[in-house]
């Protein structure tokens, strides 16, 4: 009796070490991640161009582009073909590069800290961190999708106070697809042709017209 | 019936009466009309594109003035002393929604920062633990179970629903200051009552130009991602409230299957 109680207690601790050991993996990849940006794309002086090859770098090393793109394209991507996907995929990428790249370079003094990280019972993690940005009121809660496949851990989505990157690109990209019939190429060239735009250079907020 | 809330009334019927969509045949493509929730939308879009109009010509001037007479520092003064007249609001909703643990908490706050923050202008009660909570009328009828209703684009107010707007109204006619100037010959103290609701639309807008412009600025469809992007904000501001945000055993909103192609 007393062996089979220890049997049992062991076998918890072991599969209860073993969970508390993947949450604890998925924090620190997020943190990692945190950190990559921060001395390769937030701290150092530099140009806009440097901001978004490091940005494009950690990116596409920490998320699967291929299964993320295929979700904000919703039922469309059924119907477009491998090359299709492929030029969205890469047209995708450059648009958050830009947004992204464009946001950490307004970006001073911020700091973020972890607090936790859970498993859904549907196996993906949720770790939560807030930034502190000088001047506003609230921190902002920005809370990092972590999935596990294959034993390699990856982003698969961010949600800043309760809006999910992945769902508003989706939402947006269907609205766009709804009006051009579903038309994927058209939404691939839409994509590049704003990314151009993008390159051109940016007028701040206030002095700035439509 | 003081004029805001009858300027709001106008807005809404002028909102509900204009045009619907129709919704289409094709299975998967009416998965994702339901999902968009927006039976108005082409209405919708024509007060969006007048939203974007009058921040143009007529709120982008006003930030633009604002800005450059305060600094960052003194505009974050300014919404904290705005939110703090609010915080009674934020109590009695905090009650409605039987949640008596807030209502303390934020009559606490409203106490300290009135008083130790010098009517409001410091946010002494967060620095003490007790951080910002704002609870409308819109959030408690969620907190009761009443269904958003289809998305609404407000002239002037911007990304609702019906049961927001509706809340937003009941809002307006609790708060004491909206029957202050017309049960009162004062001129000084109705010029001062409208001031501040004039510097509390800028403040507002002020606090969200910078984020809605960069959104405006990368996004291919400007109504779509801000419909998508106030709807999830709005689940999870009411998913905090019920206290039945993300946790243990609460999924919360974002937790979507990432695998399926079909729009849910």
């Amino acid at each position: 009796m007393k062996k089979l109680i220890i049997l049992f207690s062991s076998l918890f601790f072991t599969v209860s070490a073993a969970f508390a050991a993947q949450t604890a993996d998925a924090e620190a990849f997020a943190k990692k991640l945190a950190d990559e940006i921060m001395a390769d794309v937030v701290k150092p002086a530099k140009t806009l161009e440097q901001r978004q090859d490091a940005f494009r770098r950690i990116f596409l090393s920490a998320i699967n582009i291929k299964t993320s793109a295929r979700f904000t394209l919703g039922r469309f991507a059924r119907t477009a073909d491998p090359e299709q996907l492929k030029a969205y995929e890469s047209a995708l990428t450059d648009n958050i590069v830009r947004t992204w790249a464009g946001r950490f370079a307004d970006y001073g003094g911020e700091t973020i800290r972890f607090e936790g990280a859970r498993q859904s019972e549907k196996g993906d993690f949720y770790v939560t961190s807030k930034i502190d940005i000088p001047n506003t009121e609230n921190d902002v809660e920005v809370v990092w999708r972590i999935t596990d496949k294959k034993d390699e851990l990856k982003l698969a989505d961010l949600i800043v106070e309760g809006v999910s990157m992945l769902m508003s690109y989706r939402n947006e990209y269907a609205a766009v697809l709804q009006q051009n019939g579903g038309d994927v190429a058209d939404l691939t060239r839409k994509l590049n042709d704003k990314n151009d735009a993008l390159d051109a250079p940016v007028v701040k907020a206030g002095a700035k017209k439509q | 019936m003081s004029g805001k809330t009858k300027l709001f009334l106008i807005a809404l019927t002028l909102t509900v009466t204009a045009g619907c969509a129709t919704p289409p045949t094709d299975p998967a493509a009416l998965a994702a009309y339901r999902e968009a929730n927006d039976p108005l939308e082409p209405m919708n879009r024509k007060i969006f594109a007048f939203n974007m109009a009058a921040d143009k010509y007529a709120l982008r001037p006003a930030i633009k003035g604002y800005r450059a007479i305060t600094t960052s520092g003194f505009r974050q003064k300014v919404r904290t002393f705005l939110a703090n007249l609010k915080t009674p609001l934020t109590v009695v909703n905090d009650v409605l929604q039987l949640n008596f643990k807030n209502a303390g908490l934020d009559a606490s706050r409203f106490v300290i920062n009135s008083t130790l923050g010098f009517f409001g202008v410091f946010d002494v009660a967060d620095k003490m633990g007790i951080p910002p909570n704002y609870q409308g009328l819109g959030t408690t009828l969620a907190v009761w179970g009443v269904p958003s209703g289809p998305y609404l684009v407000l002239p002037l107010l911007g990304p609702s629903n019906v049961r927001d707007a509706a809340g937003m109204a009941a809002d307006i006619a609790l708060d004491p200051m909206t029957y202050v100037p017309a049960h009162n010959n004062n001129d000084d103290l109705k010029r001062t009552i409208w001031m501040t609701d004039a510097v509390e639309v800028v403040a507002a807008y002020d606090n969200a130009l910078d984020l809605m412009d960069e959104t405006r600025r990368t996004s291919l469809d400007f109504y779509a991602t801000m419909r998508s992007m106030s709807r999830q904000y709005r689940k999870q501001t009411i998913e905090k409230a019920k206290g039945t945000a993300a946790s243990g055993d609460n999924a919360a909103s974002y937790e979507f299957s990432l695998e399926d192609d079909f729009d849910e």
